[in-house]
């Protein structure tokens, strides 16, 4: 029994850990997805170059760089004086943070495009219609996105499970703490504890294909709506 | 007549230059009625039309029922949903994600406290004929259908003034002629301003009592509809062969046995094939240059019902088509003959020469001048 809620324990951390990312990126995704999709603005290029840079960042890279700035002595290490703790770093809202960071690009991409595929129409008959530009995001926006809201929640949620070199830099290994199923995994095969590893890493795989098969299914209804 | 001269319901000088299109306009929509910008496409008229909505951003001043909805002196631009206007797009874009029900009523949480509303709800619906829709969902619904909601949702957003972008191009031919009733019903029932986009001058005089040409950007003419088609001159964005007269007449008497109707226009009484409406009803009679044929003496034993005495005002000959266009008068009534210039000389047409003009056939909108 107690094996089992040694195993049970990352896998929860991991899970409390996504969807609470997964939350704060679709409250800080879509606005900055409708102002990308939206805006004539110049600026908006080099916002989207910044939001898509952990796709082909090496998690390390980013790693150590969070890890400097919410250290003690970091940018935003100041802050962590406030919760009473010595440093955002090795913490679990450390990885909160860096998870919401580094899933960033999974959330807003599918948003943005969902939101550029909508076009500018749909909003103008709403104007037209007495709505104005925030009634017109909540009744036309929105609803119209869904799709695409749906399946950057599910990539945002999913990449966040997997992540392992950005929580290992950042977080360590604290059981309960930081310790997630990626980086229990690494630590089971370490000490040689191939059985826990093994169990783990098959929920995984499955998680892994059942996500995948989800957005599939969502896609293709929702190219089956449009055809009809 | 419907007379332009009066307080227009919106004026607007606009300006702007819109890729290779220098646009310069004067406007002045009348109060009631509907007021075609009408010209060949890329002339800008749904630059202009959008510009009115508030859609696009020209320079210059737009004023409507009182209140300035642009003005680039102190740089102030009314958004889109402050102004009170209903806008039909050339597709209906009706929104997808809504059922056809939820699509007319979008705006009533917003228009909740504006009262002079187009029409209430039901009526707008019984118009439009939307009952049987409202459950439907807008893919379940045929292009003509789509539209007729768009119009619905359009005029359920208590806008003092319905703007329309060629409402009826997307469509195919039969659901043209099922929207046309409708759209000429609205002009008899409703009191509202209406600015209707079209390059298809068929629509035009069925539907318009003001008429604004266009050509590239600028406005060639503007007033009264039947007034500017006296002109031999074709419309710009219509051929010399598409001439046409517009008449106002009213329905005399119908006989039963003969099914013929009877229609006073002035002082003349013109016969025409079946039932065209009620006694004391205004029709509008369309009359194309074509159809009208000229005798020097009164002919005998034909069968054209219609040959009114009439003299020649003017004549056009169009040089490098075997044509020519001939206008004539009899008081207030005025038709176009158009002829072969072979004919013109044979007959040896001269203005002020007393003729008879043989009419072949009339058309009709369903409702007057």
């Amino acid at each position: 029994m107690a094996e089992l809620g040694e195993l049970w324990q990352p896998v929860l951390l991991s899970l409390q850990l996504a969807s609470l990312t997964t939350f704060i990126l679709l409250l800080l995704g879509t606005p900055l997805a409708w102002w990308l999709a939206r805006s004539p603005s110049r600026l908006k290029e080099v916002v989207a170059a910044l939001v898509a840079l952990p796709l082909v960042l090496p998690p390390t890279v980013l790693g150590f760089y969070l890890l400097i700035a919410l250290g003690p002595s970091g940018p935003v290490g100041w802050t962590s004086s406030l919760t009473g703790l010595r440093s955002l770093a090795f913490s679990f809202t450390g990885l909160v943070i860096a998870s919401v960071i580094y899933s960033l690009p999974f959330a807003v991409q599918p948003i943005r495009s969902a939101f550029e595929a909508i076009g500018p129409r749909p909003f103008e008959v709403a104007a037209t219609l007495r709505a104005s530009p925030w009634q017109s995001f909540w009744r036309v926006g929105l609803p119209l996105a869904r799709p695409g809201l749906v399946s950057g929640a599910v990539l945002a949620f999913a990449h966040t499970i997997g992540e392992f070199g950005v929580v290992l830099m950042i977080g360590g290994n604290i059981p309960g703490e930081t310790r997630v199923i990626s980086v229990a995994i690494y630590d089971y095969v370490e000490t040689l504890q191939w059985g826990k590893a093994h169990m783990l890493s098959i929920g995984l795989l499955l998680f892994a294909f059942l996500v995948i098969l989800a957005t599939r299914i969502i896609d293709a209804r929702a190219q089956r709506k449009h055809a009809s | 007549m419907t007379t332009a001269q009066n307080a227009p319901a919106l004026h607007a000088r606009l300006n702007g230059q819109i890729g290779d299109l220098a646009l310069d306009v004067e406007l002045s929509i009348p109060e009631q009625g509907i007021t075609a910008l009408f010209g060949p496409s890329g002339c800008g008229k749904t630059t202009i039309l959008r510009a009115l909505a508030g859609l696009n951003r020209l320079n210059g001043q737009i004023t409507a029922f009182g209140q300035c909805w642009q003005n680039n002196k102190n740089g102030s631009f009314c958004a889109p949903h402050q102004r009170r206007v209903g806008y039909v797009f050339q597709e209906a874009s009706l929104f997808p994600h809504l059922s056809v029900a939820q699509n007319l009523s979008f705006s009533a949480r917003y228009t909740k406290h504006l009262t002079n509303t187009a029409l209430p709800e039901q009526q707008v619906i019984e118009l439009l004929g939307l009952a049987p829709l409202l459950a439907r969902t807008p893919h379940a619904l045929s292009g003509g259908e789509r539209q007729r909601v768009a119009i619905g949702r359009a005029l359920l957003s208590a806008p003092q003034i319905l703007l329309m972008d060629e409402p009826l191009s997307a469509l195919d031919t039969q659901s043209k002629q099922e929207i046309l009733p409708f759209l000429e019903s609205l002009h008899r029932r409703l009191a509202l301003p209406i600015v209707y986009v079209s390059h298809d001058i068929g629509e035009v005089t069925r539907l318009a009592d003001t008429l604004v040409c266009l050509r590239r950007g600028k406005v060639l003419s503007q007033g009264p509809l039947a007034q500017q088609l006296q002109s031999l001159t074709p419309l710009p964005g219509m051929s010399a062969s598409q001439s046409r007269s517009l008449l106002q007449g009213t329905v005399l008497a119908f006989d039963e046995d003969t099914q013929i109707t009877k229609l006073a226009v002035g002082s003349h009484c013109f016969e025409v094939p079946g039932k065209i409406g009620p006694i004391g009803t205004n029709r509008r009679l369309i009359i194309h240059a074509s159809d009208v044929s000229l005798a020097l003496t009164r002919p005998q034993g034909v069968s054209l019902r219609n040959i009114i005495s009439m003299h020649i005002s003017d004549i056009q000959e169009l040089t490098g088509t075997p044509f020519a266009q001939v206008k004539l008068e009899n008081g207030p009534l005025q038709l176009k003959s158009r002829l072969t210039r072979a004919s013109c000389k044979e007959l040896q047409l001269s203005p002020g020469m007393p003729v008879f003009a043989m009419v072949k056939s009339i058309s009709f909108a369903d409702h007057n001048l």
